[in-house]
């Protein structure tokens, strides 16, 4: 089987740009495993349960907290609609009461880390990003240059940005732009 | 004009190099381009913006009307800056504008003495009265005007400086450094909110940077900073500007990263657009000091009072060696006893009979000469005033005597103060006249959010300035939720005498006749004279919003920040009522002008929208494809061969697509998981047609409505499996289309369970066409794609090395043709993979050009039929609607209008002729004018490689009845008409032999 | 500037929303034959001046639609439900 190219591979070029000393962004992209979305109804707890066991993952969560259970995590995007990432594929648990899709080509991830990390957040997004209010472990939805994104903090100055695969690599030519002045370090598909 | 060997807050052992107009001037670490400019003895510095008059520096501020320049060179050049807010640099280049050859002998001052031709309303003028028939007397009169009056030149060439912008959050935004706006930071940040505090000038302090250096004032803001520097929840921003107030507690910052420098450093940013959003803040701006109104008060010379003191005390600069100081007030008095005792000499015309006798007695103790109850009635000089002529005046303001000559170099007047309440104003809307501080004022009212403090709410001695943002610091943070401990209130100092309480409403010398001497100006950046006020009321204006258009009072780069409350005064007077009744006009953003460049940050260029690329996107560019913009996406537009154009390039795609077979990117197609137990009825319901019997395997074209009845979009949807459907839409539509499934299942058919769902970025598509495409899709896939096994309008599932796909047996093209869905990361290696596969079928790839060839040539509707204002009746495709049941746009779709067989309908056109159709044209019968909207248009035009001829689709007034006929297409933007006739759209292959085949 | 409190994403600026028009009215039954309710729905709107009810899509959040009220004279916005639950 031939590999999967990923958006960014023509322009995610490792190196060390923008302003010298200490760089304060850290750039990098790795592959997406698995990505699904479930959905369901007003049962929507009942139909997923089964699944989310089977997962480790104990209820559906809330709409700030990511769940982390070993390579798994899911997010609650929406009331009745769940993103799930390193799942495995889910094909077997669609039913009338729970639509399983899979979305694993259709984000690419952003890893973005360096102190200067959330400095380079406020150029880009509009959302309250301050490290008391954006904690690890949070994530939230917003737009980037009018495309819906999730970003998800995995550590104090480091976070997982999902962005849609067609808008990769613009979006992502906006964050290495954004970053310059903070002294910018690329790293690799990692 | 000098420069003081001592005092001031300057860094001495910083020499700066500074010129303008060619000329260096002296100038250190710490000093504005206006303080060098005074220290150099610059005279005059501009020239008036109507008449050309020679201008000098008047204020030290954000207010300053006359001292505009020109900065920097090339594509940093920027005009119309203020030399008071420029922070002189180390290769400061400045020059003056609006003058030709040169600021000292300006031709185009001759405009002076034509000024009774160019007053109040003259641009309005010129559009009738004696010029209402002559068009070409105003077109000279316009050249003229335009040529005359202006401000600076813009940059011609392109800026190199980066932008950027930043969204903050704070709980208190605190906007002024002064002693107030440090009052009020100090005790919201020891309560624990998340304080910023913003000033525009470099240095913290606001008026207390204009007493003198090192005293107790310095002291304080010194122990203020060093508390709020030592906070963790503190930022403190200089250099920024807080330029707009906005609904939800939103504000508009422009901060100076690096103007204070020769060049921003490398990689860095010259400004920075903050959009703060705060819980609560507090408007700590202080207030803006008013000129008095007198003949020649614009003179080079004449000064505003405070910034005369802030420039001997800031930046050591003596403004004059003979001066008269006039006022209304007490706090020029201050000025007037420091310029004493720097060396001045000092007469202080105080318009008031009444003054308090300590304040008299400082005055005189310093070497002050004292003159009460007299005003200014005219300034003589013309680049610099030379003499004041000074008169007894009334409780009016009218000399009660012939005037005396008083030699002097330097005028500082004092008008009273204005609060600097434009950003309360812009979110609270008018504020209120005050008699007893004779000043506009913000109203107090819970629900507001932002609240002003100190000399901005008309604060009256320090301690109140003080207590007041103290309290209100207290207040917002308390209102953010932070109820802390805000500790005690900071002690306060000894300082000079303040405006309120103190003032006289007096703010004009007139003759004993009630008439100015020479010109009196009340708005000096766009020359509007007192009397210009008076011609306004003449002619009937009495609004100060009308006023302010008709006169171009405040209009200006300043914005009226020292007209204002004169010109209402004077309407006020000759309506005969309280100017709180005459009111003031509204202010908008920005407080002070804000750079474009700022507020686009790096919004433009390739970053101006961001772009969509589908999977094979680079293989295109790699492959010799010209893209072309669809939406936010770049597609292949055609593939040129050496020597090809866009016309041979897609006759040869589209022909060869005909005879071998071509492959062309359609991932732009929108693609959305339609899921859940009710998918069916749901798409029943947006789809004209019908799909409930739509079986897996199975794919179908639908076409759906807006609620209004028009075509909003068509495509086809496959079923995948029980309760899993895809569904495909136009490029153009697929948010929209997404957007209105969503909103019908979460506010209207909340009982429907389904799901819509986005898959456009999952799946890279690959539209395979021709004769030949049977052949080679069979051969990568190994699959049987035999007409038994795939008929059209099925789906199967296959692999291509080793990659699971969706083979989608339909056709746009009219051919033999297959949609083959790839999870998009295999995008790429897939359509390698085919391609190379291809070599035996003689394949090519084809572009969005020869597709739309392609597709017109069989008649089919897309982006160009589909605009909105088409019915399914106008497009032939009434046949598709169900008849059985309902769905949306189904009963406003047969309104009467839409019903009306003479509404232009989907034609074909056979162009006779070499030369093609525009999109755009107009169609009109064989004879006749060919006046108005004729009788349709052509929506979309080809050259039709099968037919060998120039053909279109376009709509034409009872088109169906009119096949056969022959019409004129005239194309007016390039004065062309063709012959055509009227055909069935369907051009090719009218029953579908090839693509069932 | 709006804000919007969305019930899923939180407080979030008007430019991650798309404006969806007046949530005051109903649509018709699907079964609805006459004229007159279709056109009353689609086309007849009051201009109040003071709160109104308006939908909002978070088109860049949770993709949520969302009825909020909004002040039409001073921009307040008032409470902000999902569109579901309103629905119901």
């Amino acid at each position: 089987m031939v590999e999967a190219l990923s958006p960014l591979k023509t322009v995610c070029a490792p190196g060390r740009y923008g302003a010298d000393g200490e760089a304060g962004i850290v750039l990098g992209t790795r592959a997406i495993r698995s990505l699904w979305q479930i959905a369901g109804w007003a049962d929507f707890e009942t139909a997923a349960a089964d699944l989310l066991g089977v997962l480790g993952l104990n209820g559906l969560g809330d709409y700030r907290t990511a769940r982390v259970a070993g390579a798994v995590t899911a997010w609650r995007i929406a009331p009745d609609k769940v993103l799930i990432e390193g799942c495995g594929d889910l094909t077997g648990y669609g039913s009338a009461d729970l639509a399983v899709l899979d979305l694993s080509h259709a984000r690419t991830l952003i890893d973005l880390g360096g102190p200067a990390a959330r400095d380079l957040l406020t150029q880009i997004v509009t959302v309250d990003v301050r490290a008391a209010t954006f904690k690890p472990g949070a994530f939230l939805q917003t737009g980037i240059h009018g495309v819906g994104v999730l970003i998800h903090c995995i550590g104090s100055d480091d976070f997982e940005i999902y962005v849609p695969s067609t808008w990769a690599e613009s979006l992502w030519e906006v964050f290495c732009e954004n970053a310059l002045p903070h002294g910018l370090l690329v790293n690799g598909a990692g | 004009m000098r420069r003081l060997d001592t005092g001031g807050r300057l860094n001495r052992s910083k020499p700066l190099s500074v010129s303008f107009d060619g000329k260096r001037l002296a100038a250190f670490e710490g000093d504005t381009l206006a303080a060098a400019l005074l220290a150099g003895g610059v005279s005059p510095v501009g020239r008036s913006f109507k008449f050309h008059r020679p201008r000098g520096v008047l204020s030290a501020g954000v207010e300053e009307p006359n001292a505009l320049v020109h900065l920097r060179e090339g594509g940093r050049h920027e005009p119309n800056v203020p030399a008071t807010m420029v922070e002189a640099f180390d290769g400061l280049v400045a020059t003056g504008q609006n003058a030709w050859p040169s600021l000292d002998f300006d031709i185009g001052a001759i405009n002076d003495l034509f000024s009774r031709f160019l007053g109040a309303g003259f641009y309005y003028k010129t559009f009738i009265g004696p010029f209402r028939h002559s068009t070409r007397f105003w077109m000279m009169c316009e050249r003229f005007i335009r040529r005359a009056a202006g401000l600076g030149r813009a940059a011609l060439v392109a800026d190199p400086d980066h932008y950027e912008k930043r969204s903050a959050f704070c709980d208190v935004l605190v906007i002024g450094g002064g002693v107030a706006g440090l009052s009020a930071a100090l005790p919201a940040a020891r309560a624990g909110a998340d304080v910023m505090l913003v000033e525009q000038d470099f240095a913290l302090g606001g008026a207390v940077l204009s007493d003198p250096a090192g005293g107790a004032g310095d002291k304080w803001v010194a122990k203020a900073r060093a508390e709020l520097e030592a906070l963790q929840n503190v930022r403190v921003l200089t250099r920024t500007t807080a330029f707009g107030a906005y609904d939800g507690g939103v504000y508009g910052l422009v901060e100076r990263v690096a103007d204070h420098l020769k060049a921003p450093d490398e990689h860095q940013v010259r400004q920075r657009y903050w959009q703060v959003h705060a819980k609560r803040a507090v408007m700590a701006t202080g207030a803006i000091e008013r000129p008095l109104v007198f003949g020649g008060n614009d003179r080079p010379g004449v000064m505003l009072a405070g910034a005369v003191r802030t420039y001997l005390n800031r930046f050591a600069v003596l403004a004059g060696e003979n001066a008269v100081v006039t006022t209304n007030n007490d706090s020029a008095y201050q000025t007037a006893i420091d310029l004493a005792r720097a060396g001045a000499k000092v007469t202080l015309v105080d318009m008031r009979e009444n003054v308090d006798a300590d304040l008299t007695r400082l005055a005189r103790e310093a070497g002050v000469t004292l003159l009460t109850g007299h005003g200014v009635l005219e300034v003589k000089g013309s680049r610099r005033v030379t003499a004041a002529a000074v008169a007894p005046i009334d409780a009016r303001g009218r000399a009660k005597a012939a005037p005396r000559l008083v030699s002097v170099d330097l005028i500082a007047m004092s008008g009273g103060w204005s609060p600097t309440l434009h950003l309360w104003s812009q979110l609270y809307g008018k504020p209120v006249y005050d008699a007893a501080s004779a000043c506009f004022l913000p109203t107090e009212e819970d629900a507001h959010r932002l609240r002003a403090a100190g000399i901005a709410a008309a604060a009256q001695t320090l301690d109140e300035v003080i207590e007041q943002g103290f309290a209100r610091g207290v207040e917002a943070a308390s209102a953010a939720g932070f109820a802390g401990d805000s500790g005690t209130r900071p002690e306060g100092f000894a300082t000079g005498p303040f405006w309120p309480a103190t003032m006289s409403p007096l703010w004009a010398v007139f003759n004993a006749d009630g008439k100015c001497r020479g010109k009196a100006f009340v708005d000096f950046q766009h020359d509007v004279k007192i009397t210009d006020i008076d011609q306004a009321h003449l002619e009937g204006y009495v609004s100060v919003e009308h006023l302010k258009r008709y006169t171009t009072t405040g209009m200006a780069t300043d914005q009226g920040k020292l007209a204002g409350v004169n010109a209402l005064s004077r309407m006020a007077e000759l309506r005969g009522l309280p100017i709180a009744q005459v009111g003031t006009t509204t202010f908008r953003p920005p407080y002070t002008p804000v750079t474009i460049g700022a507020i686009v940050g790096h919004d433009h260029g390739r970053h101006f929208r961001p772009t969509r690329r589908s999977a094979m996107h680079h293989w295109h560019g790699e492959n010799g494809a010209v893209m072309i913009e669809a939406g936010a996406w770049m597609r292949p537009w055609y593939y040129p061969e050496p020597g090809e154009d866009l016309r041979a390039a897609y006759i040869r795609e589209a022909a060869h697509v005909r005879r071998d077979v071509g492959l062309v990117d359609v991932s732009t197609l929108g693609k959305i998981a339609v899921q859940g137990p009710d998918a069916a009825e749901f798409l029943n319901r947006i789809y004209v047609n019908g799909w409930k019997t739509l079986q897996i395997g199975r794919l179908r074209y639908g076409v759906m409505l807006r609620e209004d009845g028009f075509v909003f979009d068509d495509g086809a949807t496959a079923r995948l499996g029980e309760h899993d459907y895809f569904m495909s839409t136009t490029t153009a539509n697929a948010a929209r289309v997404l957007a209105f499934a969503e909103q019908l299942l979460q506010t209207e058919w909340t009982d429907l369970r389904v799901h819509v769902t986005s898959v456009t970025d999952q799946w890279a598509a690959i539209a395979v066409a021709g004769p030949n495409s049977r052949a080679l899709l069979t051969k990568v896939t190994g699959a049987d794609l035999s007409r038994e096994a795939l008929p059209n309008n099925h789906f199967t599932t296959a692999e291509i090395d080793g990659v699971g796909v969706r083979v989608h047996r339909m056709s746009y093209s009219g051919e033999l043709a297959y949609e083959v869905y790839i999870p998009a990361g295999y995008g790429r290696p897939v359509w390698e993979t085919l391609y190379a596969a291809g070599a035996e079928f003689n394949l090519r790839p084809y572009g969005t050009e020869s597709m739309g060839a392609l597709r017109i040539e069989k008649g089919h509707v897309a982006g160009q039929e589909l605009d909105g204002r088409t019915t399914l009746k106008d497009l032939n495709l009434e046949g598709f609607a169900s008849k059985k049941k309902p769905f949306v746009g189904a009963v406003l779709s047969k309104r009467p209008v839409l019903e009306d067989p003479a509404r232009p309908s989907l034609v074909g056109l056979e162009i006779a002729g070499a030369i093609g159709a525009k999109a755009g044209s107009l169609l009109y019968p064989a004879t006749g004018e060919t006046k108005g909207h004729g009788d349709g248009w052509v929506s979309s035009a080809t050259y039709s490689p099968a037919l060998g001829r120039n053909i279109a689709m376009g709509f034409l007034k009872s088109g169906k009845d009119r096949i056969g006929e022959t019409i004129r297409v005239v194309n007016f933007l390039g004065n062309e008409t063709l012959k055509a006739k009227v055909v069935s759209n369907h051009f090719f292959d009218p029953d579908g032999e090839r693509q069932n085949g | 500037m709006i804000r919007i409190d969305c019930p899923v994403c939180g407080l979030r600026n008007e430019t991650e929303f798309a404006y969806g028009g007046d949530a005051t009215v109903r649509r018709p039954a699907m079964d609805e034959s006459e004229m007159g309710p279709w056109r009353d729905y689609v086309f007849i709107r009051d201009n109040p001046r003071g709160w109104h009810r308006e939908y909002w899509h978070h088109v860049q959040g949770c993709r949520q639609w969302l009825v909020v009220e909004r002040n039409t004279l001073t921009h307040e916005v008032g409470t902000c439900r999902l569109a579901r639950e309103v629905a119901e």
